[in-house]
């Protein structure tokens, strides 16, 4: 018992009351005897002391052994329905001896954030998708793996979650809530919403498996015991692929193992394939594994050799397993070597001379046909250089495109364009993201004495044409506009089921009034082909153009009409007829049939975001402006030691080049005898990128490819352009744990010594392809760290550039990829965290409900406010005061 | 208005027997006098006043009874309508990083200790009906006290905080605070840090939050890194990364004392500009390695920050064979050796003896099978099968080609060097990944080093004998470039941990469990998970040991009698071999070092928002008021 004053700043009233009763108690007029009056005061005195008292808000401290019992539920996802009907038992019976031993209950259900406390237990809160969702969430990510998913972003703390739709539900942020479980901030809610006035215990039920957090540090400071019920994890059958673990960088032909964990949560049998890049190691019909219940760990030894980076796949098959999205996981290894360039030629067979002569300078040649421009960041993050050798844009995608971009400019690689039929304007690189990055433009001042040209541009605008598919196809149409020369002339005939003459056939001088005139078209109506392309076939009968062209555009099935005819009759009045098919609803063949009937070109357009790419390239081509085929000898402009040793006055003649035209802050090296650019660089972002405007093979170069420097000029021109990723001396460790990932560099100069005070900043690209820069912070000796924040599912590109105190600089490049979100991993059940959480604190673990009130020597101190006893002590004492008046007693 | 006990109004039967007393006549007192003609004229003259004697009775009642439905009404525990459903949930966020230590040099109080007092204040102007609870930010979070409205226990728990030497988690807090009061209307943190709103921590001002900044600006010098590991050149040297800093607007000199163990490695003077950093690399040797301390020779604010310690691991001796043949005696081979540091040589002729753990050399002898781990050949004839073959001899056996790449060719220069015995190596690709390191100019393979799984090898084909390779300096040079090579001893570092940081480190050692042991002798279990120790946030700087439980005596469980002194992780790791490894915790962080407080416009914060007092203590204070008032009326006689 401690008696305590909450207010005893009122204790000062006592002494004026007690005074000024004294002193009318002195100058009293009453009559009765002194004794009683004396008597009188006192009673009265003691009156107002008990009332001064309890204004003073006097408390005892009763010792109580009054327990309060918060229960800290997890509901995360990896709560299943057979763990939560354990929880239920469990708790029903614990309510019950709390019940009996007059024990306070409270309950708090956390996930990734603790939720509200209640009173009462009502049983678990259905979980709002039922886990026959789950598979079909991931579908949908496996469609789009680079894109934002349902699952991403899984940060209590962060109000801005990503989410896949601008609007998230409460829904999907409850959902997203789901996918984490953190102990510590569940300990910690649960401590605080404990008064001190009880002696606290909290129950923690959870399968031990946190996402974020740190249990065992909240439970330590906790000072409270820390009872931990352990739920059981997922019952299903299930398999998972846990981890792919391999060193983030080796060295060449340094073996090194690549481990595949496996978890299961029962004894079962299945294949474990491990993939190389795309190609399976081992044997394709080995035999089924044995997978034990728990963590299962194969182990496949590997080398690196010739390859910069390669990424290891494994995948679980075959197995009895529920969930079938968590059978897969890779990583990146990345392993220092020669450099290696990745060569598209739209013709790789003609590819070997460049080759042989780059493998004679120690430089790796992958060559690939347009099929192969890598779609991923990983796939051309192994490759110090892109070469591009007669490619046209329009067989690349979009996203293609973007990532070149970013390689470029983000992660610092190099991009050499080759020239040739199909290259720069001639591909339809105008206002593409590659003619950006390009140190040339592709529209250039048409030459007078160059061939003038017609063209009538038939574009379909029925209704299925609508939204982004019309829009697309008025912007080709006005990029089509832009490109032709001011002696040319341009039509345009829109159709539906008629013909509309949007803009007649003239010069393109008038270049605002036809693009207005364009930028007029919507979609509506019927598809019929016939009267548009016979208007068009009328329209250009008349010109006195010296090329005639039309292209053709549709996205669907004409009504029937005498196309062949048409299409024949362009042909005898030397028009050609190009067509575009856009989408796979089009009249694929007959398209075909009229291109090749009327001398143009066919092209199928599956994406209408390459719609502007095909007019670019159709218009450039059908203007025959573009490529010079007079011989000449390359003249340089500006001198560089880039060429040193070169001999280019003994360089022989090349055969022809593609006009283009410099950009302003670009390096001009060499150039035609025309003045033409042959050969433009120019730094973008971290990278650089080169323009060649001839060949390096036997249509353009074929006198070139015996000169003796060939392989020379090549070779310092590649590695003028291509990541400077001069990995010696450096070793670059990337290890992830939650949501961090730490990236810590290791850099010594040649002869060993640490390299110190280096200024180094880290560039990171997202899986949504979003880039940011850190600063790295020297931590150690030759030691350099930064953190990085991975949210999200797929692969982070991390480039470091170093700009040492002597001036030199390096670079290198590291990835790592991130799998489905922890929440979703089957871990065996958390036993030893639940059982030192229970230990650190002071608590017990997996005791049963029935002793969940067992008593131990704490005791809280329950303060009792004593203020009403002491006014009814006052209220009785006044009775006495009142009877000490009316009555004479001494 | 509702009352909390309205059972508690049954005391207004209390009134009745006031009443009664004053139902009943005063008893008039007999007073014997000798003629009551005088007493008929007043009582005649003042007829009219005894109307008033009547009403000052009446009154006299009336002010008791008011006086009791006061006190039974405050009794009954009325609620304002406030007090009913909208108590504040405030949370008193206190800061009690390392920062918090520095000392004010007015009051010589240090800031954690006025914060402390703030609090308390804060804590005694609790209202009713509020709730307040007590979270710490310095290191870690920490719930101190929950929800609770009786203001001791929490000033109690105020006054229980400690300062940490970790850095403030303000940010983390408010989070925590906000989980721990759901209701936006009536929840309140206050927070009491030495930092300002938004600066270090990224909080934007909110309806919610008040800040609360206690210190004055300060001038510091501090550590802010300090990191040593094994250099990569020289098997016993240390590299130390160390960074000093001043946190002030004027410049300042001071000296870094560094000190291995107890012996001292230097004394570095140092000047610095206003906000100076200086930072530096120094280069020391031993072999023994121990815990490296560096302190600042400054007087300031903090003092946590002017001592830095970090581990430099030991090397161990690494044991290494030297076969020889049976009269081959390998002179210069074995002086070399033994002039390498680290190295433990043993000198056999039986060709089929092998260093277990260690490297074993193979001069002129080749055993009938290879050992498992590594292996050096000086090798004149084909090896075991399956491993190598020796081409025939050559004529002018001159180096030609070198790669300049290799680890073991570092500031080896053997070009247009006479390797006599040169002879061609082929090595088998059963054996493993081969590199050519040396070729002469009939491009023969001279030296070559293979990769394989149980141990690396590197194979010369030279008689060292009759070349003047060893008379080179070249040649110890390359062996112990080979020796760094066999055991990969390239920096290896034992990092010193930050206070405040979880963390992983590397355990080794077989044992599935692991203490950590405080400077002060205290051991707490970790968590280890294959081969990794998981270290939660530690707030206290200080040389901890990361010890296999087993290898400690029983000192948690059995209490431990008094006058035995505590041993340190230092002491226990020097005087017994105790396996393990010790860990150096700094606090290392620039924004704690800087004490630098911005001014802040102050508003005073009270928790005086809505209401005050509870009722009964209005309806008290009016009965006492009355209780006074009434005696002096009852005896200037105007009431009865």
């Amino acid at each position: 018992m401690m008696l305590q004053w909450t207010q005893p700043q009122w204790a000062w009233l006592w002494v004026p009351a007690v005074l000024s009763l004294v002193v009318f108690h002195l100058r009293t007029l009453s009559d009765f005897p002194p004794r009683q009056r004396l008597v009188s005061l006192l009673v009265r005195g003691i009156v107002l002391t008990l009332l001064i008292m309890a204004v003073c808000g006097p408390v005892v401290l009763r010792s109580t052994s009054q327990k309060m019992i918060v229960f800290a539920v997890d509901q995360s996802e990896s709560i299943d329905e057979a763990a939560r009907e354990t929880a239920d038992e469990y708790l029903k019976d614990a309510i019950e001896q709390a019940k009996e031993d007059d024990a306070e209950v409270r309950f708090l259900p956390f996930d990734s954030t603790p939720r509200q406390l209640q009173s009462n237990w009502t049983a678990f809160q259905e979980p709002p998708a039922e886990t026959d969702s789950e598979p079909a969430s991931v579908e949908v990510e496996e469609e789009t793996p680079a894109d934002v998913s349902a699952f991403d972003g899984v940060d209590p703390g962060e109000d801005e979650i990503p989410m896949p739709t601008p609007s998230p539900t409460d829904l999907e942020a409850d959902e997203a809530k789901r996918m984490g479980t953190d102990l510590a901030a569940a300990i910690q809610t649960a401590v605080a919403s404990i008064p001190p006035s009880r002696v606290p215990r909290i129950v923690l039920m959870s399968d031990g498996n946190q996402t974020n957090g740190d249990g065992i540090a909240a439970a330590t400071d906790a000072d409270v015991p820390v009872w931990t019920v352990p739920l059981p994890t997922r019952s299903e059958p299930e398999v998972q692929m846990a981890a792919v673990e391999a060193p983030t960088q080796v060295r060449q032909g340094e073996p090194f193992f690549v481990e595949v964990v496996v978890s299961s949560n029962r004894d079962t049998e299945g294949h474990v394939d491990l993939y190389r890049g795309d190609i399976q190691i081992g044997d394709v019909d080995a035999p089924a594994v044995k997978i034990k219940k728990g963590e299962n760990r194969f182990r496949f030894q590997q080398t690196l050799l010739g390859q910069r980076q390669e990424t290891f796949a494994a995948r679980l098959r075959d197995c009895d397993d529920t969930l079938l999205d968590n059978n897969e996981a890779q990583a990146i290894v990345y392993a220092s070597g020669k450099p290696r360039v990745l060569l598209i030629d739209s013709d790789p067979d003609e590819t070997d001379s460049l080759r042989w002569a780059l493998d004679e300078q120690s430089i790796d040649v992958d060559v690939r046909p347009p099929e192969g421009i890598p779609s991923d960041l990983s796939e051309i993050q192994g490759y110090e250089c892109l070469i591009l050798s007669n490619v046209p844009a329009t067989s690349m995608s979009m996203r293609q495109m973007d990532l070149i971009g970013i390689y470029v400019q983000d992660l610092g690689g190099g991009l050499i364009m080759l020239g040739g039929d199909q290259a720069f304007g001639l591909g339809g690189y105008y206002r593409t993201q590659i003619e950006e990055i390009l140190p040339v433009r592709s529209n250039f001042e048409k030459e007078r004495e160059k061939p003038s040209l017609a063209m009538m541009l038939v574009i379909d605008k029925s209704g299925s044409m609508g939204g982004q598919k019309i829009e697309l196809a008025k912007d080709a149409a006005q990029a089509a506009v832009e490109l032709l020369g001011p002696k040319d002339a341009i039509g345009v005939i829109a159709f539906d089921g008629d013909s509309y003459t949007v803009s007649e056939l003239r010069s393109t001088s008038d270049r605002g009034a036809i693009s207005d005139a364009i930028s007029t078209i919507e979609a509506s109506g019927g598809t019929n082909m016939y009267p548009a392309m016979a208007d068009a076939y009328e329209a250009l009968l008349g010109a006195t153009a010296k090329l005639k062209h039309v292209i053709l555009m549709t996205d669907g099935v004409s009504s029937p009409g005498d196309f062949q005819g048409v299409a024949g009759d362009m042909s005898a009045s030397r028009i050609t007829l190009s067509t575009v098919a856009l989408g796979q609803g089009s009249s694929e063949d007959l398209l075909e049939e009229l291109a090749q009937i009327g001398g143009g070109r066919y092209y199928f357009c599956d994406d209408p975001q390459s719609v502007p790419q095909v007019f670019a390239k159709e218009t450039v081509e059908a203007s025959k402006s573009a490529i010079n085929e007079l011989p000449f000898v390359p003249q340089l402009v500006r001198p560089t030691s880039v060429l040193d040793g070169i001999e280019l006055d003994l360089s022989p003649l090349l055969l022809g080049y593609v006009v283009t035209r410099p950009k302003p802050t670009a390096e001009f090296i060499l150039a035609s005898e025309s003045g033409d650019p042959l050969l433009v660089w120019w730094r973008y972002g971290l990278g650089m990128s080169v323009a060649f405007t001839s060949d390096a093979k036997n249509r353009w170069a074929g006198e070139w490819m015996t000169w003796p420097d060939f392989g020379t000029f090549w070779a310092q021109i590649i590695r003028h352009a291509m990541r400077k990723d001069d990995n010696r001396g450096v070793f670059v460790e990337v290890e992830r744990s939650g949501n961090q990932t730490r990236v810590v560099m290791d850099a010594g100069d040649d002869n060993g010594r640490f390299i110190d005070e280096a200024e180094t900043r880290l560039t990171v690209i997202d899986p949504r392809l979003k880039n940011e820069k850190i600063a790295m912070r020297q931590t150690a000796p030759g030691r350099y760290e930064a953190s990085v924040e991975t949210l999200r599912r797929g692969a982070y590109h991390f480039d470091i550039a170093t700009n040492r105190m002597d001036g030199t600089s390096q670079r290198s490049s590291r990835g790592i990829a991130v799998g489905y979100p922890d929440e979703l991993r089957l871990l065996p059940r958390g036993d030893e965290l639940l059982r030192q959480i229970a230990s650190v604190s002071g608590g017990r673990y997996d005791a049963p409900a029935s002793s969940i009130t067992e008593n131990d020597d704490r005791t809280a101190r329950d303060p009792v406010p004593i203020w009403p006893w002491l006014l009814m002590a006052g209220l009785v004492l006044f009775i006495a005061d009142v009877a000490f008046r009316r009555v004479e007693m001494l | 208005m509702s009352l909390a006990s309205p059972e508690r109004l049954m005391w207004l039967w209390i009134a009745l027997p006031i009443i009664v007393l004053y139902i009943l006549k005063t008893r008039l007192r007999r007073r014997p006098v000798a003629t009551l003609l005088f007493w008929e004229q007043i009582f005649e003259e003042k007829r009219q006043r005894s109307l008033w004697q009547n009403l000052r009775r009446w009154l006299s009642l009336l002010l008791q009874l008011v006086f009791v439905s006061l006190l039974v009404f405050a009794l009954a525990d009325p609620l304002w309508r406030w007090q009913a459903d909208s108590g504040q949930e405030v949370i008193l966020v206190v800061d009690n990083s390392a920062s918090m230590q520095a000392v004010e040099p007015e009051t010589g109080q240090t800031r954690l200790q006025l914060a402390v007092d703030r609090a308390a204040s804060l804590a005694r102007g609790l209202r009713q009906g509020d709730q307040m609870a007590l979270v710490t930010a310095g290191t870690t979070v920490r719930v101190v006290v929950g929800m609770s409205d009786f203001a001791p226990a929490i000033e109690e728990a105020i006054h229980s905080i400690q300062p940490t030497d970790g850095p403030t988690q303000i940010g983390a807090a408010i989070e925590a605070a906000r989980r721990l009061a759901d209701k936006n209307d009536r929840r309140r943190i206050v927070v009491i840090t030495d930092t300002i709103l938004g600066v270090q921590n990224d909080i934007e001002s909110a309806e919610d939050l008040s800040w609360e900044t206690v210190g004055t600006s300060q001038t510091n010098l501090a550590i802010t890194t300090f990191q040593v590991r094994r250099s990569s050149v020289d098997p016993v040297g240390y590299a130390l990364l160390v960074e000093v800093r001043n946190f002030s607007d004027e410049p300042a000199s001071t000296r870094l004392k560094l000190t291995l163990g107890d012996d001292l490695v230097d004394v570095v003077p140092i000047k610095l500009d206003a906000d100076g950093v200086w930072q530096t690399t120094i280069d020391g040797t031993s072999r023994e390695g121990g815990v490296l301390t560096a302190s600042l020779d400054a007087t300031d604010g903090l003092s946590v920050d002017n001592v830095a310690r970090a581990v430099v691991p030991a090397r161990p001796l690494v044991p290494v064979t030297l076969v020889t043949g049976a009269d081959d005696v390998s002179f210069y081979l074995r002086t070399v050796l033994e002039s390498i540091p680290l190295i433990k040589l043993t000198v056999v002729n039986d060709a089929e003896q092998s260093a277990e753990n260690g490297l074993t050399i193979y001069s002129g002898a080749v055993p009938t099978e290879l050992p498992s781990g590594p292996a050096l050949f000086i090798a004149q004839d084909d090896g075991p099968p399956g491993t190598w073959k020796l081409g025939s001899e050559i004529n002018t056996p001159i180096v030609a080609k070198q790669d300049k790449e290799s680890s073991l060719l570092r500031h080896v220069q053997l070009q247009n060097v006479m390797l006599a015995g040169g002879r061609d190596i082929e090595v088998d690709e059963s054996l493993g990944q081969a590199t050519t390191l040396l070729e002469t100019a009939d491009t023969s393979r001279v030296l070559v080093s293979v990769e394989r799984e149980s141990g690396r090898i590197l194979i010369l084909s030279a008689n060292l004998d009759d070349s003047d390779l060893p008379l080179r300096i070249a040649f110890p040079v390359m062996m112990t470039n080979a020796m760094n090579w066999f055991f990969r001893q390239t920096g290896d570092m034992n990092p010193a941990l930050n206070t405040g940081l979880a963390t992983t480190v590397p355990w080794d050692f077989d044992v599935a469990s692991a203490v950590l042991m405080s400077p002060d002798g205290n051991v707490r279990n970790i968590s280890v998970t294959r081969d990794h120790a998981t270290i939660s946030p530690i707030g206290k700087a200080g040389v901890y040991g990361l010890f296999s439980p087993e290898s400690l005596p029983q000192t948690d469980s059995a209490p431990q009698p008094e006058q035995q002194p505590v041993k340190t992780p230092e002491e226990w790791k020097l005087a017994e071999d105790v396996p393990g490894e010790l860990l150096a915790v700094n606090l290392c962080s620039a924004e704690e070092s800087d004490l630098r407080v911005a001014q802040q416009p102050k508003e005073p914060i009270s928790l005086v928002s809505r209401g005050g007092a509870p009722a009964w203590f209005y309806l008290v204070m009016l009965a006492i008021a009355l209780v006074v008032g009434e005696w002096a009326l009852f005896h200037r006689r105007v009431v009865a």
